[in-house]
């Protein structure tokens, strides 16, 4: 390696030692504190990177700082465009010379200037070129630098004169490139006119193009909203304000009774129409029986089988339950066997004034309950009716029921 | 009264003259506007316009709580609600900012969009960064695919309507006024600062940024 290359490599291994402190002078001033940062603020002033600002304060070499900005693309508020001019005007002297050179001159004079020239036009290139990254970098962000918009209007403002002297700057440099190509051309030296036409002449076209879009961006951008209409200039004041607030989602704004309705977007309430399956109108019965057909079979999903637990025998040593026969029952029972075993009338209130056991039911209860058993077993009953009988009485009175077994029973 | 309104009026659409125009037209008559607003009555609701003539739409009979918590809801989750609608409608409007004025009923062919962005650096890369907004947008996909998918967001959102489907032309609907009166009640309300209000400079200045040709020669002013 080369001495110039070792001395790099030395310079940046020392920025390299106290980046935390190249870090912090990017961001703005350092002062002096312990012995450590003491020693590696002397060093840094020692090599040009820090310069005194004020007492025992320091800032970062503007060079420098403009290589970490154009990095990071972070660029101050109200940052110039680099002007090209002043490089196109040492290249023009610089091709005067070489021309100079080649009619009467030494060769290696002539290389020397040749890469001067050469490095000239790298210049005006590259500075061309950071110009626009720095328009895009500021117009994509909206001036970001700044955040009150008062001060991006002005930037716009500054940035719209900067961009029209840049573009004047850039097709000066054009038309230097065609004619150095064709003064190179007759001054028979092809090398300088390939180096003017791949250098400049090849890209200005792009270039102008580009500044012309960024132009014509600057010029609308913002000021636009200045000829929209109110709404539309509010939407787009919205919308700056997504994009510049990021982390806020919006609003608590106090809302009551007399806000709009235009406010209140309307919530869909869903229609679910239900058949009427009780409608046995011809025309619903066969749409609707068209509608089921449609649907997918049931899938019957077998009921899951309950494990019964084994069978067991359990012996307790409960007595067995015997039905208890009241007495009307019991005597009940007995008058349809004693019927049944008889061809004779048997009286309902002689069987049961036979029997003590139903002395306390009262005789007409005994009848009407007896009679309706007994009919219902499939024995014939008959009123014994008091006195003569009315041909066309609505209501006899009877005064017993008799029962016999029926003629088919007694054939 | 026609089913196809109530049904409409029922989804929570806003009905124009361009989305749904057959719909618009019944609505215009004075007794569909009776009989649909009794109907509505029933379920507290009423048959409501936004503006004097602008888009129908289903609204409370009055605004209660339950109305002003959603609104309220929406206003805090802005960026959700609002947001993408906010950023879609931004965008299209800086494809032509002379020419395209987001009122209802305007055209927006797909092309103009396409032309733009293809000339402008600074619109395509607008255009990536509207992806986390736009649904189906990807870095991968074309620009015309992008943008076929920012308007399709629009749509299915109502804010427009696909007019020419061969031609690819959509039209803003009636529903951009609701969008338009919320930014107009938040602006009532200040939320954004004064100091980021552009309504502040001279017009002496817009002239100044408007026409490059205007501009002074010298810069002593902002150099200074």
């Amino acid at each position: 390696m080369s001495e110039r290359g070792e001395q790099v490599q030395k310079l940046l291994a020392s920025l390299s030692r106290h980046s935390d402190l190249v870090a912090e002078a990017f961001d703005g001033s350092v002062s002096g504190g312990d012995k450590q940062r003491n020693t590696a603020i002397e060093a840094l002033f020692g090599l040009g990177v820090l310069k005194p600002y004020d007492e025992d304060t320091y800032r970062l070499n503007p060079r420098l700082r403009e290589f970490f900005s154009e990095h990071f693309a972070s660029y101050h508020a109200f940052q110039a465009l680099r002007r090209v001019s002043t490089t196109m005007q040492q290249a023009q002297e610089q091709w005067r010379a070489l021309r100079r050179l080649r009619v009467s001159g030494s060769a290696k004079d002539q290389a020397t200037l040749y890469a001067a020239l050469d490095e000239s036009i790298v210049e005006m290139g590259y500075s061309i070129e950071h110009n626009l990254t720095m328009l895009h970098a500021l117009l994509s962000t909206q001036y970001g630098n700044v955040d009150d918009l008062t001060s991006k209007l002005r930037q716009n403002r500054y940035y719209a004169r900067q961009v029209d002297q840049f573009l004047r700057d850039v097709q000066s440099v054009d038309a230097f490139g065609a004619q150095t190509a064709d003064e190179a051309t007759a001054a028979g030296m092809p090398d300088v006119r390939r180096l003017v036409t791949r250098r400049l002449g090849a890209r200005c076209l792009t270039w102008t193009s580009q500044i012309k879009e960024a132009q014509e961006v600057i010029s609308k951008r913002l000021f636009e909203a200045k000829l929209m209409e109110t709404r539309v200039k509010r939407l787009s004041r919205f919308s700056l304000w997504l994009t510049r607030h990021r982390t806020t989602d919006g609003w608590d704004v106090p809302v009551d009774e007399r806000a709009s309705v235009s406010l209140v977007r309307p919530e869909s309430i869903e229609l679910r129409p239900q058949p009427d399956v009780a409608d046995m109108d011809p025309a619903v019965r066969d749409n609707l029986l068209q509608a089921a057909s449609k649907l997918p079979a049931k899938v019957s999903l077998a009921p899951p089988r309950e494990e019964l637990p084994p069978q067991m025998l359990v012996e307790g040593d409960s007595e067995p339950v015997f039905e208890t026969l009241t007495p009307a029952l019991q005597a009940l029972h007995e008058l349809k066997e004693a019927s049944r075993r008889s061809a004779d009338t048997i009286s309902l209130l002689g069987w049961k004034h036979a029997r003590p056991d139903l002395a306390d039911v009262p005789d007409g209860v005994w009848l009407m309950y007896a009679s309706l058993q007994l009919k219902g077993s499939g024995l014939t009953l008959s009123f014994a009716l008091e006195g003569v009988e009315d041909a066309f009485a609505v209501n006899a009175s009877f005064y017993d029921i008799e029962v016999r077994r029926q003629v088919f029973e007694e054939s | 009264m026609n089913a196809r309104v109530l049904k409409l009026l029922l989804e929570g659409a806003y009905i124009c003259q361009y989305r749904y125009r057959d719909e618009f037209a019944m609505l215009e008559d004075e007794e569909e506007q009776v009989e649909v607003d009794a109907w509505l009555e029933k379920l507290d609701k009423r048959l409501a316009r936004l503006g004097e003539s602008g888009a129908f739409f289903m609204a409370p009979s009055f605004v209660g709580q339950r109305d002003i918590a959603q609104i309220k809801g929406e206003l805090l989750k802005f960026r959700d609600e609002y947001g993408p609608a906010v950023l879609q409608l931004d965008f299209i409007r800086q494809t032509d900012a002379g020419g395209i004025m987001l009122s209802p009923g305007e055209y927006i062919p797909l092309f103009q969009l396409e032309a733009a962005v293809s000339h402008s650096t600074m619109l395509e890369a607008q255009l990536k960064a509207l992806q986390g907004v736009v649904s189906g947008a990807s870095q991968r996909q074309t620009n015309h695919e992008n943008l076929r998918r920012l308007m399709e967001h629009l749509a299915k959102d109502g804010y427009v309507t696909l007019a020419n489907k061969d031609s690819g032309v959509y039209q803003v609907t009636g529903k951009i006024e609701q969008l338009y009166s919320v930014l107009q009640f938040l602006d009532e309300n200040k939320v954004i600062p004064d100091a980021e209000i552009d309504d502040r400079e001279s017009d002496e200045a817009q002239i100044d940024l408007l026409e490059p040709g205007a501009l002074p020669s010298t810069d002593a002013e902002d150099a200074t």
